[in-house]
């Protein structure tokens, strides 16, 4: 299965740390690309801040966007893999999850967020945007469910996990990953 | 590249055939442009003419607010020029007159988050836009909305835009006629038309049902309906007043009655004239100039319709113009559910602030209109398929975007309304103020156009939020304005006939670039975008929300009895609306304040230096070197068929492709070339080889025989190596017609 869409999200602990529109991470997000440090090719920002429950403030990048997402009405923070993916299916969901919590790791440390913001460690979504390969449905899930076990534990060394199946066959595969093993996701 | 074709085999069936082999085509070309063998220019107005649009920063440069800096995509040939392949670009999809169902929501809903970032864009001529798109994504997109009947053809580029109709037509309390049968009609009919594909710039035709309001803005179209009925010895005789020649930018022009009351059988052969009158007459070289309105008033009105009275009368007949009048009934919609009247129940909180605005009562007793207002013309991918859940259980297949970026649900049951709106407010789709000062319309400005100038984005959510917040404390008459906000004077944001529009320019103060927004006062939105308003100075970006409140506290406390925004503006002059917004000219030294100088919804420094060359218009390609692509990439079908094995399919295309170029060289002599293969080849003969015209210095004719052979002899496929050869001579025979086609330029400009 080739599988190039990938998203995670993390789950940020307290939802009163993002202020309405999460405009406050535009400015961090510029300076993101101003440092050079983030892998592949970061391009621009966009606001969707004013959408309710939408994805929030994006970094849109040619391999990646990286957001402070707001949908679903729980603030975290999302990394997807749009193109490039190679590698067995296991590294990759591995390394949009090693992503998903270098960005988080970055956003706690973040000097302008005063340490405000903490993600979750007891939970991680994973969405998969293919649905001719990766439709939502059981057989999915069967044929992807130790993959993305295998890659939350290589990311998060010690984790145990198990997938909750979420939505249904109109929606992209999502599956919601309960983490129990690990103490704080973004701590190196 | 294996997803695509495996997206095309599950959907083949499922595709209306002339779109499927439209998006074949364009799939053909973008492999033969990833060769570089087809020009840029030419592979350019192909993409945007399946509505395939360049993005900010596609030319591999972006200032991050401290340096302009090179975007290191992959390597690859253009996609235009200073057009990166890989550089993310948009989609525009063609909603005609704002029509789309439920399950071409869902599928809309689906492709913005399969190869977008989960956003639909409602644009301000119903379209609906997704950004940040690969290229690559296209072919299959365009399958899968095709497979719901929707198409993105010429939905950019020099051709015929998406139509625009009045969203409310078939359940408004004061329409003429219901123009949607005639809107679809005359969409259908000038899809792809070949007069159709020799503008020099896009043409934007609309529909209203009826003078007075706003409806489909037909004052500033290049080709506007306006439906009327009118008795007739005695019987009611339905009929257009056709307007030509509006258009917004930095020239508005108000459209000019064209024909008076025209039959509903002619409203489609006299698009088909006036198209052929553009394209023969319209500028070509100079993009400023082209579009009809420039036209029009270089000809004067009553030489243009001479001239399409003319034209009128030569065009062959077509069935198409009448058969459509056949069955009229369909676009009459049945309700879902039964009618019904509000009861006297307790209402939901928030419900009668949004009932005041965003409701609509029908014509049909029972029924209303429910507006759903979209924050800047946007929607998630996953509210777009609650909604057509919603819609699918309030009202079945009626919904339609308008012109303001919202979406409306149509043929609501009265009492139901309440319960609707607790479905909308549950997924954050129940904003009121819709048509009010909060409901502000914004083109995508500096965010992703390539023209951009200023934020108009973040400018009007600026605006939006900041009104939201005392919309309820202020003033009736202050109320009820418009505010339309375009990134630059390319008017996308429509804010010429905005009570109060900005768009966006910059001034240089203590030698840094400032964004500014020139003010446009008192346009007018009823009456089809009736009048225009009146530039009445530039201001900083950063304090349009004050010239807002200004010009706010001046209306209420000035404003005569009955007066509206237009009378007022006007009494005003502008003289006193310049002084009244001068006061908010000044900004704070750099040194003192920094914020002046970045745009709303930036974080950096403000600069000019993003902006790119536009595609809005197209690149100015000649016809015959469009058809001569489309000729290589039918070949190129026909290799792809003989390294399948497929000798018949081979054959087939090979000569078809032939056939394309033979007639595209045709058409500069003839305005109508026969479709026939008989007939193109006899005038290719008579025309091009007997004549010499098409002789190569070395070669002379011998290029033309393989055409004239395979129609002579018809198909020989018995050897693939007979096959191998006729697609060389096919190649060969295109490229024969490109020199032909450039000794001829360079004759006629020789001559010139």
């Amino acid at each position: 299965m080739d599988l190039q869409r990938i998203a995670a999200k993390l789950y940020v602990t307290d939802f009163g740390t993002i202020g309405p529109g999460a405009a406050e991470y535009i400015p961090i997000f510029h300076r993101w690309i101003q440092s050079g440090e983030l892998s592949g090719l970061p391009l621009d920002v966009a606001d969707y801040g004013h959408v309710t429950d939408g994805p929030g403030v994006m970094l849109i990048g040619h391999e990646s966007d990286r957001a402070l997402d707001l949908s679903d009405g729980r603030p975290g923070f999302t990394y997807v893999r749009k193109r490039g993916a190679s590698g067995a299916l296991r590294e990759r969901f591995a390394q949009v999850i090693a992503e998903t919590v270098g960005g988080a790791r970055r956003l706690e440390a973040e000097p302008a967020l005063e340490g405000a913001v903490r993600f979750r460690p007891d939970e991680l979504g994973i969405t998969v945007f293919d649905r001719l390969n990766a439709p939502n449905t059981r057989s999915t899930l069967e044929a992807l469910c130790d993959h993305i076990s295998a890659a939350v534990a290589d990311v998060l060394p010690g984790a145990k996990t198990s997938l909750v199946q979420v939505g249904d066959e109109r929606r992209p595969f999502r599956v919601d990953v309960a983490i129990t093993g690990v103490a704080q996701p973004t701590a190196a | 590249m294996r997803d695509a074709a495996a997206w095309k085999d599950r959907l083949q069936s499922e595709m209306p055939p002339d779109l499927a082999e439209e998006i074949d085509l364009f799939e053909a070309q973008l492999e033969l442009r990833r060769q570089e063998k087809i020009d840029e220019r030419v592979f350019a107005e192909t993409r945007l003419r399946r509505g395939m649009y360049g993005q900010r920063y596609d030319n591999g440069q972006r200032h991050d607010g401290i340096d302009s800096r090179d975007l290191d995509y992959p390597d690859a040939p253009t996609k235009g020029p200073d057009t990166l392949w890989h550089a993310p670009g948009m989609v525009r999809i063609k909603i005609p007159y704002g029509g789309v169902t439920p399950e071409q929501l869902e599928v809309l809903a689906e492709c913005a988050e399969d190869y977008s970032d989960g956003i639909l864009h409602i644009t301000t001529r119903q379209d609906v836009q997704l950004h940040y798109l690969h290229l690559d994504d296209g072919p299959t997109l365009m399958r899968r909305l095709a497979a719901v009947g929707i198409t993105t053809r010429e939905a950019c580029g020099n051709g015929v835009r998406n139509i625009t109709g009045c969203p409310i037509a078939g359940v408004c309390r004061t329409e003429a006629v219901d123009v949607t049968p005639y809107a679809d009609a005359l969409f259908r009919f000038l899809l792809g038309h070949p007069d159709c594909q020799d503008f020099g710039r896009k043409f934007k035709p609309a529909f209203s049902g009826c003078a007075h309001e706003a409806c489909g803005l037909v004052m500033m179209h290049d080709l506007g309906y306006i439906a009327r009925v009118e008795e007739v010895d005695g019987e009611p005789v339905r009929g257009f007043d056709v307007y030509v020649g509006g258009g917004l930018g930095t020239n508005p022009y108000q459209a000019e009655l064209l024909v008076e009351f025209a039959p509903e059988s002619e409203i489609l052969p006299l698009a088909q004239a006036v198209g052929r009158v553009f394209a023969r007459l319209g500028e070509k070289k100079n993009r400023n100039r082209a579009r009809v309105k420039f036209l029009v008033a270089k000809l004067g009105i009553e030489e243009f319709r001479r001239l399409v009275s003319e034209e009128r009368e030569v065009l062959p007949h077509d069935p198409r113009w009448t058969s459509y009048l056949d069955d009229l009934e369909w676009a009459a919609e049945d309700a879902k559910l039964e009618p019904s009247a509000l009861d006297g129940a307790a209402q939901p909180e928030g419900f009668d602030d949004w009932y005041r605005t965003n409701v609509y009562k029908q014509r049909q007793e029972g029924y209303a209109v429910a507006t759903i207002a979209l924050p800047l013309g946007d929607i998630t991918s996953e509210q777009t398929r609650l909604l057509a859940d919603i819609a699918r259980a309030y009202v079945g297949e009626s919904v339609r975007t308008t012109v303001e970026q919202n979406i409306i649900l149509r043929w609501v049951s009265e009492k139901d309304l309440p319960a609707l709106y607790e479905e909308l407010k549950g997924i954050g789709l129940a904003a009121p103020g819709a048509g009010t000062i909060v409901d502000i319309t914004a083109c995508p400005g500096t965010d992703t156009c390539k023209l951009g100038i200023a934020s108009s984005r973040g400018l009007a959510a600026e605006l939006s939020k900041r009104l939201a917040i005392k919309q309820y404390e202020l003033d009736e008459s202050v109320r009820g304005l418009r505010i339309k906000v375009s990134g630059c004077f390319n008017s996308c944001g429509q804010h010429h006939v905005a009570d109060i529009g900005f768009f966006g320019n910059t001034r240089t103060i203590d030698g840094f670039t400032v964004p500014h927004f020139q003010v446009v006062l008192g346009g007018r939105w009823r009456e089809n975008a009736g009048s225009y308003g009146m530039p009445v100075g530039a201001v900083p970006s950063k304090r349009i929300p004050e010239v807002v409140d200004a010009i706010a506290d001046r209306f209420i406390a000035e404003r005569e009895q009955g007066e509206s925004f237009q009378d007022f503006t006007a009494r005003l002059g502008k003289k006193e609306l310049g002084a009244l917004i001068s006061d908010f000219k000044g900004v704070p030294a750099h040194t003192e304040d920094v914020s002046a100088y970045v745009d709303w919804g930036d974080a950096r420094e403000f600069t000019r230096k993003d902006m790119g060359i536009g595609e809005c218009a197209g690149e100015v390609v000649t016809r015959v070197d469009l058809e001569l692509s489309r000729a290589e990439s039918i070949a190129f079908e026909a290799q792809v068929a003989l390294d399948e094995g497929n000798l018949g399919k081979a054959d087939a295309k090979a000569f078809e492709a032939m056939l394309w170029a033979a007639q595209s060289l045709v058409r500069t002599q003839m305005a109508d070339p026969p479709e026939d293969p008989d007939g193109i080849v006899t005038e290719f003969r008579e025309r091009f080889y007997d004549t010499k015209l098409f002789f190569d210095r070395f070669a002379k004719g011998k290029f033309a025989r393989p055409l004239f052979e395979r129609h002579e002899f018809g198909p020989s496929f018995g050897h693939e190596r007979d096959l191998v050869e006729l697609i060389e001579n096919t190649s060969l025979f295109i490229d024969a017609a490109y020199q032909c086609d450039i000794r001829m330029a360079g004759a006629q400009s020789a001559a010139v």
